[in-house]
């Protein structure tokens, strides 16, 4: 029983890590290391959505706002207020959460598709807030100019985030933050908890488990990190408009992850990596990039319903099963 | 008295399925709940355990009036069920079925799970003994490794009740705990439900084959339309008018 528990790949664990550590010194500056950067703002959209999608089982498409939430959080405070990046940091952290709280809570109550079209609407809701509320948001025209982190003159390592390369550190650094406590999750009493709840709700109830108290906390944490990212994206990028918080992001993320694999850690990796680099590589053939893309992604679905991930995962359980009807 | 039910109302629109029923139900005893199909059998359980609000009516359980709780409350204070159709996690392990059951009496917070609490070794082995425990009185030691997808009717129906005693209930409501189960195997289930009692565990019964709530229960209630028709010991209802007329039949007429 404890195998299950047991973090069994650490191998392939590092050798992925490694590879994420060494993509700056492969590509120390320029378009692909700005891709990279993209990669991994994605990944912590897509992780979030993870929590409460891949994990709960409850597909929100609020989470496009959740991330804008923590961007324009970042973004006013550190433009209109002058607040440090540190500072604002964990402040957008709690409003996403907040913000989080006043979507899950009475949202979390449906079920299936009335779930979704809920959290679609708050989202509407939350771009309609953003682009009225001009006098801290600058409206449609968007906020220009967010500043990123500033350097911590005593801490090693942390001393100046003004290169690229530097700022690609510092988004692997959360992300892998990220990632440990999707590990922690995953592999705890809450986490079993979610598993069951996705299948049977009410045979869940009827053992004392609080479902919805369960679920709430889920999209609480789910909300953090969805503007933790947001954050980190808006310090990144410079510009924020109001499309950055609008359902399609929430979308994207929705997609990247069904490519990556549902409820998996390495395919909110795995997902946004193939479809930007695809949709890069196609930008020559712009006429046709959308089709192909399109193409791709309803060839995918057809033939890994699991997605990549869960695709491999498949290949690789049959393998040695077969080795060992060839052996007796 | 262990659970007490007073005038109880369900309306579903205008329908009533449960009209003004009261009964008691004693510490240590099986109660065997009969009725045609429709009588309102299974909603009187769902409205036990708070699956669906009461019209009207109150239900004391341990004293306590439990109307209006929310489902895992109920299920804290000690009314455990089984559904009418088998619900179990067939995607998961035996094993893990049970410690699904479980989890409720861990740490199970995300706070927990961030600060690694509710997974450490000795927690985990202390589940894992108390779900052989459970495993053994349900009989599926063999299959303890196996997905209950993977297990045959009677087997999910075993884990079912299962599941339902992991939370250490008072009460139990079994909802045709052999239904769909052919004659030779009833026999088991049978066994595990006298066990059950024999724990000194409380039992409610619905059931549709009546030669097993004859052996097994003490008392039996019958109802049709949502009312009680008659209720006694099995000789008495036997020789009840009414529920040989609404139920029973001309051949259990004593």
């Amino acid at each position: 029983m404890g195998r299950t528990y047991l973090p069994s790949k650490i191998l392939p664990i590092m050798i992925g890590v490694f590879f994420l550590i060494i993509i700056p010194i492969i590509f120390p500056k320029g378009f692909f290391l700005h891709l990279a950067i993209l990669i991994l703002l994605w990944t912590m959209l897509c992780l979030s959505l993870n929590i409460i999608f891949g994990y709960g089982g409850q597909l929100s498409l609020a989470h496009g706002g959740l991330f804008g939430i923590g961007a324009y959080t970042y973004a006013v405070l550190a433009t209109k207020m002058g607040l440090d990046f540190w500072a604002a940091f964990p402040i957008a952290g709690v409003i996403s959460g907040i913000v989080g709280l006043l979507i899950g809570i009475p949202s979390l109550r449906l079920r299936g598709p009335y779930f979704v079209i809920v959290t679609l609407g708050f989202n509407i809701i939350l771009v309609a807030i953003i682009e009225n509320l001009s006098s801290l948001t600058e409206g449609v025209n968007g906020l220009a100019g967010i500043p990123g982190p500033r350097g911590i003159p005593w801490l090693p390592f942390a001393r100046d985030f003004s290169s690229k390369i530097s700022q690609y550190y510092l988004i692997l650094f959360f992300l892998l933050g990220f990632w440990l406590i999707m590990h922690f999750l995953k592999n705890s009493q809450i986490g079993r908890c979610l598993v069951a709840i996705k299948k049977d709700e009410e045979l869940c109830q009827s053992v004392g488990i609080n479902t919805m108290w369960v679920k709430v906390q889920t999209f609480l944490l789910s909300s953090i990190l969805a503007g933790l990212s947001g954050v980190l994206y808006a310090s990144y990028i410079g510009i924020l408009t109001p499309h950055d918080a609008s359902f399609h992001m929430g979308f994207d993320a929705l997609v990247y992850l069904c490519v990556g694999g549902i409820g998996t850690i390495i395919g909110t990796l795995i997902g946004p990596a193939i479809m930007i680099l695809i949709s890069e590589f196609l930008r020559p053939v712009v006429e046709i990039r959308l089709f192909i893309n399109g193409l791709a992604l309803i060839i995918l679905i057809i033939f890994m319903p699991q997605g990549i991930t869960g695709g491999i995962t498949n290949l690789w359980k049959k393998l040695p099963k077969g080795r060992k009807i060839y052996a007796a | 008295m262990l659970l007490e039910v007073r005038n109880l109302v369900k309306e579903f629109g205008g329908l009533r399925a449960i009209d003004n029923l009261s009964f008691d139900v004693k510490e240590g005893e099986i109660l065997g709940i009969i009725g045609p199909n429709g009588s309102g059998k299974t909603t009187l359980f769902n409205l036990l355990t708070g699956f669906l609000p009461t019209t009207s009516g109150k239900i004391f359980f341990k004293e306590n009036l439990i109307t209006g709780l929310p489902t895992h409350v109920i299920a804290q204070q000690g009314i455990g069920r089984t559904f009418q159709t088998t619900r179990i996690f067939v995607d998961q392990t035996v094993l893990n079925n049970l410690m699904i059951g479980l989890v409720s009496k861990t740490k199970h917070s995300i706070w927990d799970a961030l600060m690694r609490r509710g997974m450490t070794k000795r927690e985990e082995q202390r589940l894992l003994k108390r779900c052989e425990e459970i495993i053994k009185f349900v009989e599926l030691e063999e299959k303890a490794y196996h997905f209950a997808g993977e297990l045959g009717q009677e087997e999910q129906k075993r884990l079912a009740i299962g599941i339902a005693i992991t939370t250490e209930p008072k009460l139990l409501l079994l909802d045709e705990p052999t239904g769909g189960i052919n004659i030779e195997e009833i026999n088991r289930l049978t066994d595990i439900i006298r066990k059950i009692y024999n724990k000194g565990i409380t039992i409610c019964l619905i059931e549709h084959k009546m030669k097993l709530v004859m052996e097994l229960c003490e008392r039996i209630m019958v109802l049709n339309f949502g009312t009680k028709i008659a209720e006694g010991t099995p000789q008495e209802v036997k020789n009840n008018e009414a529920a040989i007329k609404a139920y029973l039949g001309e051949e259990y007429a004593a």
